[in-house]
């Protein structure tokens, strides 16, 4: 399974997103706001779903921001952490 | 001033509504479930009460429920059913106040948000599980979602947490506090229960269970043929373990007036302490509904203070042992006001001759109906029912 299919799996799972499928989540579509709806409390589970399921802490708040854009910027953002 | 019970909102292993309930009461039986609950030789079958919340999507979206365990969504579909029960959905959310009674909590997302807390500290700990994993997360839900914005409290008082919590929310509407109240009782089984209730109270396993049992008979052939565990809950076996763990929620709507015409009666009394004689209503006028639930330590207290001038009922092997189930008595005694009979014990339950039992259905005639309660520390809860 890849970055890419494992985290959309794992915003499923763990933020509970009724009635979405993987395929349905865009790659480049934005996670908050428009797109897939996130909310702030969400931004909260995403720090705590990269640390826990892919050794990555987010400590930043600015980078942050621009690693919780879409699935392509939070996969870029982990593959560059991981390494 | 008399308290009137409206609209009642119920759910439990015999499924969702009033409806269901009424069958169970009716047929004398309820489908049990089977859990899975580790143990030191592997995974073990054991016969549980478990509640379907999918109704819930009658009323609510499926995107707003997102954030809600499985604990605060039995109360909110409670809540939703009362409301509709009572014909009042469209209700007054500004003089509507919310009692809830619970035992255990949310225990399933207690459990989930310690397990993170242990492997990884706070920062592997969900930030939603952590505010779900309190007692009145499910007041605070049913708040938010319904709209409510009267006084909101939650009573945990393990085993008396129903006539505690009823205490407060008659004393509501006594002082004119809100126009109606909103009460309920809510547990829910979790795999740290089940461990513990085998490891406590002996085992249950080998049997190869079929999901869905509505027949006692067939229920004990499943139950119990490689295992010598429990296959019903025998209320009236007062020095027997027999109980087996239930999960629910039965809210009702109380006002100080009657206006849907569910005639689901009044509240005569409501009291809990830790007094050794206790104040009974007089057995001659009386039928009495005993929580007694298949836990031995609770059932010597039965054994001790049930006379036999006392007419007792018990209907707890419809929805199993947790320890707000003293809700259901409740309902179980405002449905039978308002059909005008007790209901007939559930089938296959053991009746020793030193005890007056109500097997078969019989009219109230006037009769009032009194749920007693028996903690295995001393304590006590007493709720009568009677008609307006």
């Amino acid at each position: 399974m890849t970055i890419k299919e494992k985290l959309k799996k794992l915003l499923i799972e763990e933020l509970n997103l009724e009635d979405v499928t993987p395929e349905e989540i865009e790659d480049d579509a934005p996670l908050f706001g428009e797109g897939l709806g996130l909310d702030s409390l969400d931004a909260v589970e995403l720090v705590v779903l990269l640390e826990k399921h892919f050794g990555v802490e987010v400590k930043d708040l600015d980078e942050g921001r621009s690693a919780f854009q879409s699935i392509n910027t939070l996969v870029a953002y982990i593959e560059e952490r991981s390494t | 001033m008399e308290i009137f019970v409206e609209g009642i909102g119920i759910i439990g292993g015999f499924g969702a509504g009033v409806e269901g309930f009424s069958a169970a009461l009716l047929n004398g039986k309820s489908p049990v479930q089977s859990v899975f609950v580790e143990s030191e030789d592997g995974q073990k079958q054991m016969p549980a009460f478990l509640a379907d919340t999918a109704r819930l999507d009658e009323f609510v979206p499926k995107k707003a429920l997102r954030r809600i365990d499985h604990y605060a969504k039995m109360a909110l579909l409670g809540s939703y059913l009362a409301l509709e029960d009572a014909h009042m959905l469209d209700i007054d959310r500004k003089s509507l106040g919310i009692v809830i009674a619970s035992g255990y909590g949310a225990s399933n997302t207690t459990f989930a948000f310690l397990d993170t807390f242990i492997e990884g500290s706070d920062t592997h700990s969900s930030p939603t599980h952590f505010a779900n994993s309190v007692h009145n997360a499910a007041a605070a839900h049913v708040s938010i979602i319904i709209g409510i914005t009267g006084p909101c409290l939650t009573v945990s008082q393990f085993d008396m947490s129903v006539p505690s919590a009823l205490i407060t929310a008659v004393n509501w509407l006594r002082e004119e506090r809100v126009e109606r109240v909103l009460f309920g009782a809510v547990d829910e089984y979790c795999d740290v229960l089940g461990y513990c209730w085998r490891r406590f109270f002996g085992e249950n396993d080998g049997a190869l269970v079929k999901p869905f049992i509505f027949d006692v008979l067939q229920r004990k052939e499943q139950f119990s043929k490689k295992s010598h565990g429990v296959t019903q809950i025998e209320p009236f076996l007062f020095d027997q373990q027999t109980s087996i763990p239930g999960e629910g929620a039965a809210f009702f709507l109380l006002s100080r007036k009657e206006d849907s015409g569910k005639k689901y009666g009044s509240i005569k009394g409501v009291d809990t302490g830790y007094r050794s004689r206790l104040a009974l209503p007089d057995p001659e006028h009386t039928f009495f509904i005993l929580g007694a639930d298949g836990s031995r330590d609770c059932g010597q207290r039965y054994g001790q203070q049930v006379k036999k001038e006392m007419n007792v009922s018990s209907y707890t092997p419809l929805y199993g042992g947790f320890p707000t189930n003293m809700a259901f008595d409740m309902a179980t005694a405002c449905l039978s006001i308002k059909e005008g009979k007790m209901y007939a014990l559930p089938t296959e339950i053991s009746c020793p001759p030193s005890l007056t039992i109500e097997t078969a259905e019989k009219k109230l005639e006037g009769s009032q109906i009194c749920c007693l309660k028996l903690g295995a520390q001393g304590d006590s809860g007493i709720i009568t029912i009677g008609h307006p």
